[in-house]
């Protein structure tokens, strides 16, 4: 399956296309450019069409009567778009298949069409997918999980509240996580209290604090971190199946109709991670290291098939993937990473529309247009002497 | 190129034949590099480290260089109002190269690139809608748009803008980038930086 997007005037995105989003791509540009809009809207169309391919699923296992309606309202809402949309707002998502089989989602004039019974997937198709969104808002997450309790009824948006469940999901399930690139480790304890969430030395020199006393980078990366080692191994289809496909039957009474056209075993699955400034609170050498555990974590060890898209406004980060480009082609590993050029875009968001700095005649990015800033500092050092 | 500018491109667009002078230089030096000023006009250097587009031109081709911006600068001003332009066109007379060039400023200034990158497209379109032109220019092999990016200079105690140039170091002929609008008129865009030559 490949997908495409096609933006225009969403808020600052003016005409933004994307032919073949890459399982590895990332964003760069300006506060403000559109990056984090982008990626929101990929995020949700990614999860439309998953709720479209369930829908389909259960057409195909003869449930007839339509699961759920689309409220596309809601959606927008939820992701900040309200005075983003207007009269000309275009949204177009396309998969496409083998023998060029495609499935379009379009927004258009305030309307969502291409989820319709008529619009149906194929049942070869069909893909089970999990969307997850990482906001740069996590760095709420260790007090929240400190205080929420007493927050009851408390609401930060809804982008923290999803990086905040799939962090509980995640700590469920992994209760010990190196963080390579802090020499630290993160814990869950059960305590009478619930969980206990602490950060421990990974050196000699032993110490163990409460998650919401460490560091911000440590704050703001362990989420990260943590969510990612989760869906690449620890993640549970079965469970996730269960809870959109087969709950919704039981709840309808409509368990008995349904005739299942496939077994989950036999359909294709895919996690998409969305993460919004990696590099949020770390020092550069630190962002360089978070990436190489994020490669580690989606690419090279994974357990499960993965598509990693990122937003960020670090150089650094930038420039680090041309080394582990570099790493691919040599066979070599980076701190357990690697990239291959041919899986990995990098756009920078400007003026609305989108640069791609991939080298075409090199297996490499260009970070030029990133060097501008260090320049235009010393070339008006130089024009003070 | 030059007769088609001063001839073709103004009947094109119902101007006078352009009259203004010294628009063009020719090389055929095994390298050169190419230094706009603030008053318009253009000048070859035959050593390295002097001018903002450097050209290696081992086979000696006879290489013409026009000076776009000083040829559009000395049309009619209500043409000229509003429309982008780059520095340079280079051509060489074997009809293998046909280039279009932006020059970097070196005054400090944001989004220079984006910037260079519309001169380019905006002068490009100009040009091809002139069927004289756009058959001559299709004549060519090679056929680029150019953005060449002088490297700025550090402190010599310090070597960050160094260390973040880097990638100018590294490859030394410069990068092809994806430019759709650009690559819709059969051209392809190129950046060059630091150190980064056009093989000619």
């Amino acid at each position: 399956m490949t997908e495409s997007i096609s933006i225009k005037n969403l808020g600052p995105l003016k005409d933004v296309h994307i032919e073949n989003i890459k399982p590895f791509t990332v964003l760069i540009g300006e506060s403000g450019s559109g990056k984090s809009t982008l990626m929101k809207a990929i995020a949700l169309f990614r999860w439309i069409y998953k709720m479209h391919n369930i829908r389909s699923y259960l057409k195909h296992s003869k449930i007839s009567k339509s699961p759920f309606r689309f409220r596309m309202e809601t959606y927008l809402k939820n992701c900040g778009f309200e005075q983003f949309i207007k009269a000309d707002t275009e949204i177009i998502y396309t998969t496409t298949f083998d023998e060029n089989r495609s499935y379009q989602i379009t927004f258009s004039k305030y309307n969502l069409s291409g989820t319709g019974n008529d619009k149906l997937i194929n049942k070869d198709d069909i893909y089970f997918n999990k969307v997850s969104f990482i906001s740069e808002t996590r760095n709420i997450i260790p007090l929240w999980s400190d205080k929420g309790a007493s927050f009851s009824g408390g609401y930060l948006g809804f982008y923290f509240h999803e990086v905040y469940r799939d962090f509980e999901l995640a700590s469920e399930t992994v209760k010990e996580l190196d963080l390579k690139f802090l020499n630290l480790k993160f814990a869950v304890r059960r305590t009478n209290s619930g969980k206990k969430y602490t950060i421990q030395s990974s050196t000699k020199e032993a110490f163990e604090i409460d998650f919401k006393n460490s560091s911000s980078g440590t704050q703001t990366s362990v989420p990260i971190s943590l969510i990612t080692q989760y869906f690449s191994k620890k993640f549970n289809f079965e469970d996730a199946f269960n809870r959109s496909v087969l709950n919704y039957l039981s709840n309808t009474d409509n368990l008995t109709d349904f005739k299942a056209v496939k077994n989950l075993s036999e359909i294709n699955k895919k996690i998409f991670i969305h993460i919004e400034e990696p590099e949020l609170s770390l020092f550069p050498d630190a962002q360089t290291q978070l990436i190489n555990d994020l490669v580690n974590k989606c690419f090279i060890t994974n357990d499960n098939s993965i598509e990693l898209f990122l937003s960020t406004h670090s150089p650094y980060i930038i420039n680090h993937l041309n080394l582990l480009i570099k790493a691919f082609d040599k066979d070599k590993l980076i701190n357990g990473a690697k990239i291959d050029y041919d899986n990995l875009a990098v756009y920078q968001v400007v003026n609305g529309e989108l640069e791609n700095l991939i080298a075409q005649n090199e297996r490499l990015v260009n970070t030029n247009p990133l060097s501008e800033t260090i320049n235009n500092i010393y070339d008006q050092y130089t024009a003070l002497n | 190129m030059e007769t088609l500018l001063r001839n073709d491109f103004t009947a094109h667009y119902g101007l006078p034949t352009s009259t203004t002078s010294n628009i063009s230089i020719s090389t055929a030096a095994p390298y050169f590099e190419i230094e706009d000023d603030e008053y318009r006009e253009i000048h070859l250097h035959l050593i390295p480290g002097v001018g903002m587009a450097g050209y290696r031109n081992l086979n000696s081709y006879a290489a013409t260089i026009i000076n776009y911006d000083k040829f559009i600068t000395g049309l009619p001003h209500v043409f000229q109002q509003g429309k982008e332009r780059c520095d340079l066109i280079v051509h060489t007379t074997n009809q293998r190269y046909f280039l279009l060039n932006e020059l970097k400023d070196r005054k400090p200034k944001d989004r220079v690139r984006t910037k260079s990158i519309s001169q380019l497209l905006s002068s490009l379109t100009l040009i091809m809608s002139v069927p004289a032109i756009t058959t001559f220019a299709n004549s060519h092999v090679f056929r680029h748009c150019c953005f060449f990016n002088k490297q700025s200079m550090s402190p010599p105690t310090i070597t960050a803008t160094t260390a973040f140039n880097r990638l100018g170091t590294i490859i030394t002929v410069g990068l092809r980038m994806s430019k759709p609008a650009i690559e819709a008129f059969g051209f392809e865009f190129w950046e060059y930086s630091g150190n980064q030559v056009y093989n000619l």
